[in-house]
């Protein structure tokens, strides 16, 4: 792996017609992983979790092999210390706002004040509330904040906003580039490029199961200049 | 498990689970008298293991009970894990929680409302069963004898 990358994934997967054939290098903070839908967007963040396995490929982070074909090693998601926030459904209904943070942190050895951190998060009010009594906006910072107090070695979104308005997923992203300082690979796929040009230290262009093109938030400006412009 | 994965004769499978539903009871309880009986192979099984007969014993008849009243069981738990969001196992997976702790912290606590409605019809179906029960427990006095067919004997006898 080459140095200053943390995370590096080489996979392909064949699914029906869909092939993915991705070579991907991640660095620390936000990488965003920017493309239509059905583009093997989410496969990718499914491969680096361990809850899909590739055909053939590697998957080396923070200097552990996550996972090879070749020497046919496969390290379970339970084992990779990833931690993976989804669009919605992300809270387990039958446990408090508290008790789903709880739920990540009885796996790991994160010090983190978890009081502090939802005050923070905005979220202090309603840590005794359950997931049906708050707003999906609060959920979303639930669910990021869960996965960032899990401590892990890398934090996976999968288009964590696009089920938000406008005012509430910039708030949150807001809060998240400014109040995060992040050590690890954080890598977000969407499908909207101002998400992307907000968030994107690095933006990888994926299309039809491959990265086209890698870049950063004055490559987004420039693809879409008139879309960001109007926003 | 049979709701999550999909594997060839999925449906065969859930049919055989429905079939006693569909049997008279008398007729289901004819077959599982000859399958407990102790020629069978199952029944020649448990008792080469137990040294007791599975037929007209207390145990044949829970078990017959058990599986006379699975269909009624099985459409409740259908619905319940229908219920799970696959999504939840995946984030128990992903924060480290083994198919068994995520089966006792996410599912279970998930599905304990339809547990407890599908064993409450299992309890009721099994209580008022006749046909089934008379054919593998066979009737005999303070071993088999279940209260619907103590209540027919007493109607026979006009004892009421």
């Amino acid at each position: 792996m080459e140095r200053g990358k943390l995370l590096h994934l080489r996979a392909e997967k064949k699914k029906g017609k869909f092939r993915l054939d991705i070579n991907l290098k991640i660095e620390k903070g936000f990488n965003i992983i920017l493309g239509p839908s059905g583009c093997g967007k989410t496969t990718t963040l499914r491969i680096i979790s361990g809850l899909e396995g590739a055909d053939r490929g590697f998957l080396y982070c923070c200097g552990r092999v996550l996972f090879d074909t070749e020497k046919n090693i496969f390290i379970p998601p339970q084992k990779r210390r990833v931690a993976l926030v989804f669009q919605d459904n992300n809270l387990l209904p039958h446990l408090s706002v508290r008790e789903n943070i709880e739920f990540a942190l009885k796996k790991s050895d994160n010090p983190l004040d978890l009081n502090g951190m939802a005050e923070k998060f905005g979220i202090k009010e309603i840590m005794d509330r359950f997931p049906h009594q708050i707003s999906g906006g609060e959920k979303q910072r639930v669910a990021l904040l869960r996965g960032i107090i899990s401590n892990p070695d890398i934090l996976l979104m999968d288009e964590p906003f696009s089920s938000l308005d406008f005012d509430t997923k910039y708030i949150i992203m807001r809060m998240l580039k400014e109040e995060t300082d992040f050590d690890i690979p954080v890598i977000i796929v969407t499908h909207d490029p101002v998400e992307a040009y907000f968030l994107g230290e690095r933006v990888f262009f994926m299309k039809d199961g491959r990265i086209t093109e890698e870049g950063n938030r004055e490559t987004i400006k420039e693809k879409f200049k008139d879309l960001l412009h109007f926003q | 498990m049979l709701y999550f994965y999909h594997f060839p004769f999925k449906q065969i499978l859930i049919a055989m689970f429905l079939l006693p539903i569909l049997l008279p009871p008398t007729v289901l309880g004819f077959y599982l008298l000859y399958i407990f009986s102790p020629s069978s192979t199952v029944g020649g099984l448990y008792k080469h293991i137990t040294n007791k007969t599975l037929s007209f014993s207390s145990e044949g008849l829970l078990l017959a009970s058990l599986i006379y009243s699975i269909p009624l069981a099985f459409f409740p738990l259908w619905e319940a894990v229908k219920n799970i969001n696959v999504r939840w196992i995946e984030i128990a997976h992903v924060f480290g929680y083994s198919r068994i702790e995520t089966f006792f912290k996410v599912i279970l606590p998930n599905i304990k409302g339809y547990i407890i409605s599908a064993s409450a019809l299992v309890f009721a179906n099994t209580m008022g069963e006749f046909g089934v029960v008379l054919m593998v427990g066979g009737d005999i006095p303070g071993k088999t004898r279940t209260i619907s067919i103590y209540i027919y004997d007493a109607v026979q006898s006009l004892d009421y």
